[in-house]
């Protein structure tokens, strides 16, 4: 089967260690309020329309292609990181793939943890590490702010943390007055300690560049949140009750 | 940078050093040097060039200074041509570097007396009679004027530093310093353009390191004369401008090994890494030699130094370079010295090769062979086979160039400084060095490979186009088929993103050149035409509509009047699939052959530096682009919506630097077609 990819981004910085090439793939079931890649929330190919010309977001590969693609830059490179949308959603694809590059590349799975476990757990058992993209732990308020209920990323994550070795670790963006209260965190750092895989969590700051794609998208960036609030900048309260290294990530 | 040292930074940045300039005009000092020049050799002329334009400026030695020369007339002569024939065109020296080591060991003194000792050996030689004598003159004018420089100096220090240098050897890295600064200062007063530091981490070391040694120096000491250097190289640079303000090929190269092979980076390259990170002014322009050893903590310090977006270090590596010059015909020990002029043109000791002197127009062969071979109804190979033709008839022009009589500059200092020239009483241009090489530059290669492939996909692959609908839209400029230009703008083979459909068409494309090139046994003076890869200034001269421009609108979906690609890098306005594939591309290339340089021209968004992580994945980057075999790599920083806001405000960004082509310059400086390309250029990792 083939993969609908949205992007390509060769030596990427945010998605793990080295010289990696990121591969975003299309299609999400969340619908976060500060996505800011939403070319990658619609699992069909979409034109998008900027001041100076159009771009089609949205490119099938088969599993052979892209492989090939990344095989071929595997003596230069680091590893793989498959980010989206969510790669959970096209897992028949990337299991594929990750049949034919074997070791040949670190790779990274950057996921939600939305999605079928069994399919996350094939993933995790092909994959050097994991990291999750963790938002708001509350279920009713997670399905205000993302679209859907956390119950069952926080199931998976348990489950998993259960049944495979793989090391993982959490990435939280920092929205302003969303995911950085108290009480989040809070939720974050008592997860973590039933977690025994789990190496760190990483909290990525607010880009006030978000909405930059969303007028290609033909839509408006509104989010219901104060974007100017100020950010969270001290985690050292976070930090004395995380059982595992926590900074923010610059 | 120590507070004197910013001192000295601030006023260069605010041209502090202006006002001491007599407003004498070009026109005067050539009217001047026109009427005494009646007569005279062309060594002859060159010689009262320097005669006279010395003797017009007035040393100028402010107090506490440490690298000392100020220029104090604003205009710079031309060469004097009264009596000559002025139809006939004229080659002066350029776009090389003198033979630095040379002047550090023997100084003006050293040399006069190897010129007294030629003309002894040589007076029954009429032509090195003239050579020697003119040569003795040039240099007692360069001495005298070094004289009365430190006569002018109130400080015993700079008066005795004045009084050794340039005309005994140095002695101590200080005085090589000032002596590199003042002979470079000279040769530039005289008219030299685009000349080149050379190897300097190679020639300054061992005068550091002895210092270091005797403790004549501290460290600190040390890096506060070379950033003392550095901003000294500001001070008149406005005067020395090329085709735009900063093209003024004051480049410098570091790193790579010596001539047997050894690596020689030394405390020296680290430096002057660091110094140029720390000043942050657009000259010297950095170079750097690497290989598949260069230390991983130098290759750091260098991609520090491209993070701080001054367009520099410009990467070579010598694994491919090296190879080329010699497979060219150069000694291996010679290629093993090499560096660049100006911009990336390699430079090799001991000759007088005119690196820049041709320009091939690729994207109009390209254009030639489309329309004819449409028109006729050919195939795609029919079409490969009128490109032949077209590139064959194009390197003819330059060929029936060469063998036209022209005058061929001479400069006497700059054989003073050289090898051979003394030796053979020959100056530099006239027969005084042992290769005299021309450089053909190949400019549009990435549009013109698109254009081919477009039509190779579109015609005759998935026929989605008909022949004439193409023509039609090419005579037009795509005024009547926008949606033609759409489709091919679609078509999924481009230069740039590791496709071998469009990169096997960019080969062939390059192949084709250097053949022709090949051809050339003799430009005329001995030598043969290298191949290269740039494009300089040629994107733009190549494009602009104007009377008799040849390139209209061409089957890449280019209309008439926009830029073609520059040196190596995609077209305008194509998407590479991203910073890796685009370096496999261009690791394709055949260096062998393609050996005049041309570099790989790529752009980081500058918020890609977020973190310092960033800097170890820019050190891979450079170490995949040894391994894939490239030549030369520019890896700049680009934030397109900083330099639009920069076209509206200029008064907010008189210091913001760009990348232009083979040099670094202000982008408020820079006249608006060259803005534009800059910011239409792809910015990875936004």
């Amino acid at each position: 089967m083939e993969g609908l990819l949205f992007d390509i981004a060769e030596a990427s910085i945010h998605d793990g260690p080295g010289l990696r090439i990121t591969v975003f793939l299309k299609g999400c079931p969340l619908r976060c309020r500060w996505c800011h890649s939403p070319e990658g929330q619609s699992a069909e190919a979409e034109t998008l329309v900027f001041p100076g010309g159009t771009r089609l977001a949205g490119e099938y590969w088969s599993p052979q292609k892209l492989a090939a693609y990344l095989m071929d830059k595997s003596e230069l490179l680091d590893g793989v990181t498959f980010s989206g949308g969510e790669p959970l959603l096209q897992a028949d694809f990337l299991l594929e793939v990750l049949d034919i590059t074997k070791n040949t590349l670190h790779s990274i799975i950057d996921t939600s943890g939305h999605g079928d476990y069994q399919k996350l757990k094939a993933l995790a058992e092909r994959a050097e590490s994991l990291h999750f993209g963790l938002k708001v732990l509350n279920e009713e308020k997670a399905k205000f702010w993302t679209g859907q209920s956390s119950s069952l990323i926080l199931d998976n994550i348990r489950r998993l943390d259960k049944e495979c070795a793989t090391p993982y670790c959490f990435r939280l963006p920092l929205i302003p007055t969303v995911t950085d209260s108290e009480e989040n965190l809070t939720a974050i750092a008592l997860l973590a300690k039933e977690l025994k895989n789990l190496t760190s969590v990483d909290f990525l700051p607010y880009n006030p560049m978000t909405g930059g794609k969303y007028a290609a998208c033909g839509r408006t960036y509104e989010p219901p949140f104060n974007e100017l609030a100020s950010p969270l900048l001290d985690i050292k309260a976070f930090q004395a009750i995380c059982p595992v290294k926590a900074s923010i990530l610059d | 940078m120590n507070q004197r040292i910013q001192k000295l930074r601030e006023a260069v940045r605010n041209g502090f050093y202006h006002k001491f300039r007599r407003d004498i005009s070009r026109d005067d000092l050539n009217a001047d040097l026109e009427s005494k020049a009646a007569g005279l050799s062309l060594n002859g002329r060159y010689r009262l060039i320097y005669e006279y334009i010395l003797n017009k400026e007035t040393p100028l030695v402010f107090p506490g200074e440490k690298i000392i020369f100020t220029r104090t007339i604003k205009g710079n002569p031309d060469f004097p041509m009264n009596g000559l024939d002025k139809e006939k065109p004229r080659r002066a020296l350029e776009n090389l570097t003198i033979e630095w080591p040379i002047l550090l060991k023997e100084g003006l003194s050293g040399r006069k007396a190897a010129c007294q000792k030629a003309l002894e050996e040589k007076k029954d030689d009429p032509e090195a009679v003239d050579f020697l004598t003119n040569a003795i003159a040039a240099i007692d004018a360069v001495a005298d004027f070094a004289k009365r420089y430190a006569a002018a100096a109130e400080e015993p220090n700079q008066r005795a530093l004045l009084e050794k240098v340039p005309q005994y050897p140095a002695e101590s890295f200080h005085e090589a310093l000032q002596s590199v600064r003042f002979i470079m200062s000279v040769m530039r007063s005289a008219g030299g353009e685009h000349m080149g530091f050379g190897r300097f981490d190679q020639y300054m070391w061992p005068y550091l390191e002895n210092d270091l040694k005797q403790k004549v120096l501290t460290h600190d000491e040390a890096f506060e004369l070379l950033e003392e250097f550095f901003i000294s190289l500001s001070r008149d640079a406005d005067l020395y401008r090329g085709v735009q303000l900063g093209d003024n090929g004051q480049s410098m190269m570091l790193g790579g090994c010596d001539r047997n092979g050894n690596p020689a980076v030394n405390p020296l390259t680290y430096m002057c890494l660091e110094a140029s990170d720390d000043i942050g002014l657009i000259d010297p322009k950095i170079n750097l030699r690497v290989d598949s050893n260069t230390p991983h903590d130098l290759l750091l310090s260098a991609a520090r130094l491209t993070r701080k977006g001054l367009g520099f270090p410009q990467y070579q590596n010598d694994e491919v370079i090296i190879p080329s010059l010699v497979n060219f015909g150069y000694d291996l020990e010679a290629a093993r010295d090499y560096t660049v002029a100006a911009c990336w043109e390699f430079v090799v000791e001991d000759g007088r090769d005119t690196p820049n002197l041709f320009a091939f127009n690729f994207p109009l062969c390209a254009d030639e062979a489309i329309r004819s071979g449409l028109k006729a109804g050919d195939d795609f190979e029919g079409i490969m086979g009128r490109l032949k033709t077209a590139v064959d008839a194009q390197v003819k022009d330059f060929k029936e160039e060469c063998g036209q009589e022209g005058y061929f500059l001479p400069e006497p200092i700059v054989s003073v400084f050289s090898k051979n020239p003394i030796k053979k009483g020959r100056d530099l241009n006239n027969g005084g060095g042992s290769h005299y090489h021309y450089g053909c530059q190949g400019c549009g290669s990435s549009s013109a490979a698109d254009a081919l492939a477009a039509v190779k996909y579109l015609i005759f692959e998935t026929k989605q186009v008909t022949p004439e609908r193409l023509l039609a839209a090419l005579e037009s400029d795509y005024e009547n088929d926008e949606e033609l230009r759409q489709i091919i703008k679609a078509v999924p083979h481009k230069v740039g993103s590791n496709d071998d459909y469009a990169d096997d068409l960019l080969k062939r494309l390059f192949d084709l050149f250097a053949d022709a090139l090949a051809e050339i046994k003799n430009n005329g003076r001995g030598g043969r035409i290298r191949p290269g890869s740039g494009s300089a200034q040629h994107y733009v001269l190549m494009t602009q509509k104007r009377e008799g421009q040849k390139l209209k609108a061409t089957a890449d979906g280019r209309k008439y009047g926009d830029f073609v690609s520059s040196s190596l890098a995609p077209s305008p306005g194509v998407r590479a699939r991203g910073i890796i594939s685009e370096l496999e591309t261009y690791g394709k290339l055949d260096y062998k052959r393609i050996c005049n340089g041309g570099p790989i021209t790529m752009e980081l968004a500058d918020s890609y530096f977020r973190n310092e992580e960033a800097l170890l994945k820019v050190v891979k980057l450079i170490q995949a682009f040894v391994k894939l075999g490239c030549q030369q790599l520019q890896l700049n920083t680009l934030n397109p919506d900083k330099l639009r806001d920069a076209q509206i405000h200029p008064e907010n960004y008189r210091d913001l630097i760009v990348r232009v082509w083979g040099w670094s310059g202000y982008f408020v400086e820079l006249s608006k077609p060259y803005q534009d390309q800059i910011i239409g250029r792809q910015a990875f990792g936004a």
